[in-house]
């Protein structure tokens, strides 16, 4: 016996040197058996053409897919160089198959030779399966683990929508609530200043920023000469500074008055403004948590806008809106997860709009029919996205807001796309100062 | 005369100005400086110290942008120009690790959790600007109403 190992026997040697009696060939139908889990078997067959697919039986009888033996690869290698000649796969052709064989009387003999000519190929055939079972098994942990994923996402919408009734009931409480106290205390102001004052305050809330009240009570306090506890009660009203030349020379309970209300105003605005934000969030997380496309119905797209239109009335009431379609766009969704898109990119045109203060704000959508496609487009003239921004919005966590409660989890444009997406549409966005056009795009049924 | 002054720093205006209303009882003495974010408390805190002015305690929220509660309190307390001012968080949202350096880097002096209770802040604030006056010496008779007379009481026991 020679020291060093011949290896270079390939699969094309082998073939011509053992598998070349055209007596021992096999043709399989597709879907034909070559041998049955638990057979005798003396054979080593190898692929000449074709694929076969190798199952193993759990306990309660089903086939698993172990592994698939392609042309140029070798079944039956364990039965045949076993004691025991028994395979341990049932193996069925994907396709219509040939296969060569040899039995044990290539053996008889030459084993030595044989030995050489075959471990090289058995040990790659081997190798080849190692790395298919690794393979499936990569494949089954991911599939678990989306498994696990899912459920956990269903098991948290089910939560959520617990909670989310439950809060919606705490927080419809609260903004009755203040709106009554609001109105209440309004009706009760006979004195017509006091009354547009805490109407103004009520309406606006606080819109200057600490830094702008601290530099007019800076400036009220070097005018009027007041201490800074009085200048900074002044500064957080509406009043004009002639309006406070003649407060400041009526008594300290004139101001203490104006001051408490315009504190009242603002307090009860904030609060109506939470209750919002809380509502608001409430539905986000509600809706992230719900996969609920299962519910799909014909749903005309219009009337989901409308629906939009009316839930987020409070927000586009100082706003010119219109709603345009060239023609009846009906698809097939959840007309809930629809409202939410618009509601969405609703709540964005007019915040932004409100926030920089924009001049004759407008918003308009509309509905177009291109193709197998259905666009609607949600336009505001408001002041734009940055260009390096416009890249990120989509991202959960993503916010621009960084002041204010009206102001969301940064969720907003992320359940967009997500819903979007789930409907196999698209969301994109074209952005510039005075123009923001967000474009939703839906197959058609 | 110097002023003695409390910072507040929260990035979201309701809840900076909820806090500021709850604070409005200290202001007979105290000034109250609100801040929407980091970057304005630094400018704030500036100018009360060229002023020659006290900050006694600043307050923070710790999810901001930009900058968090904890990093800013880190960074006032290695100022050697706001030595002894008291730090004290107040947030809703705080890991576990956030809350470690707060208090090994920061050195806060106390940490409130949201939703407040007025009383419970009304009476921390209380506490810490006491401790602060005492601690820089300054004439507490004026702000007598408004200190914490446990501390009061206590420091006097210690010094006679």
């Amino acid at each position: 016996m020679s020291d060093t190992f011949e290896t270079s026997k390939d699969v094309g040697q082998l073939k011509q040197k053992y598998f070349n009696d055209p007596a021992r060939r096999i043709q399989l139908k597709k879907g034909a058996t070559l041998v049955v889990e638990g057979m005798y078997n003396d054979r080593l067959y190898v692929i000449l053409d074709g694929m076969l697919t190798g199952y193993l039986s759990d306990e309660n009888g089903d086939q698993i897919e172990v592994y698939q033996s392609k042309r140029d690869m070798f079944v039956g290698v364990y039965s045949y160089f076993s004691k025991e000649h028994l395979t341990y796969l049932t193996l069925i052709a994907d396709e219509d198959t040939t296969v060569a064989y040899i039995d044990q009387s290539a053996r008889e003999g030459q084993a030595e030779v044989f030995a050489r000519d075959f471990l090289p190929v058995m040990v790659h055939e081997l190798y080849l399966r190692q790395m298919l079972t690794q393979r499936f098994n990569l494949q089954r942990q991911a599939a678990i683990r989306k498994l696990f994923e899912n459920e956990k996402m269903a098991t948290l919408g089910q939560l959520a929508a617990g909670l989310a009734h439950e809060l919606n009931n705490a927080i419809g409480v609260l903004d009755k609530n203040t709106s009554w106290l609001a109105s209440t205390i309004k009706d009760i102001l006979k004195n017509k200043t006091l009354r547009n004052l805490f109407l103004t305050m009520l309406e606006s809330g606080q819109s200057l920023s600490t830094v702008e009240l601290r530099e007019k009570r800076k400036s009220l306090e070097s005018k009027f000469g007041v201490p800074a506890s009085i200048a900074k009660q002044l500064a957080k009203t509406s009043l004009t500074e002639d309006e406070v030349r003649s407060l400041l020379k009526e008594n300290q309970d004139e101001l203490d008055r104006i001051s408490l209300l315009t504190e009242a105003a603002i307090t009860l605005h904030d609060m109506q403004v939470a209750a919002t934000h809380a509502a608001h969030v409430v539905q986000s997380v509600r809706i992230l948590g719900m996969n609920n496309s299962a519910a799909a119905v014909q749903t005309s797209l219009l009337e989901t806008i409308n629906k939009a239109m009316a839930l987020t009335k409070s927000l586009w009431q100082d706003i010119a809106v219109s709603v345009r379609q060239d023609a009846e766009a009906i698809v097939i969704a959840n007309p809930g997860d629809l409202v939410q898109i618009w509601v969405n990119l609703i709540k964005n045109a007019c915040e932004s709009m409100s926030l920089a203060q924009t001049q004759s704000p407008s918003l308009s959508i509309q509905i177009k029919t291109e193709g197998d496609y259905y666009q609607i487009i949600v336009t505001d003239n408001g002041p734009g996205i940055p260009e390096a921004l416009q890249k990120k919005i989509f991202q959960p966590n993503f916010t621009t807001r960084v002041s204010g409660l009206s102001f969301g989890l940064g969720l907003g444009l992320s359940i967009v796309r997500k819903i979007v997406t789930e409907y196999r549409g698209s969301v994109q966005v074209e952005s510039r100062a005075g123009e923001t056009r967000f474009e939703v795009q839906l197959p058609k049924p | 005369m110097e002023n003695i002054v409390i910072i507040v720093i929260e990035d979201q205006r309701e809840v900076l100005r909820a806090i500021g209303k709850d604070l409005v009882v200290l202001e007979g003495g105290f000034l109250v400086e609100e801040c929407e974010s980091t970057a304005e408390a630094r400018q704030v805190m500036d100018a009360i110290d060229a002023a020659g002015d006290h900050i006694a305690l600043i307050i923070s929220d710790q999810v901001m942008p930009n900058q968090n509660g904890v990093d800013f309190l880190i960074e006032v307390h290695n100022d050697n120009r706001f030595t002894g001012t008291r730090k004290m968080l107040l947030t809703g949202l705080a890991t576990h690790r956030d809350t470690i350096e707060a208090i090994n880097k920061a050195s806060i002096d106390k940490y409130i959790s949201k939703p407040w209770k007025t009383d419970e802040l009304i009476d921390s604030v209380k506490t810490l600007v006491t401790e602060f006056i005492l601690e820089k010496g300054i004439d507490y008779a004026r702000y007598l109403d408004l200190l914490d007379k446990q501390v009061l009481f206590d420091n006097l026991r210690k010094t006679t």
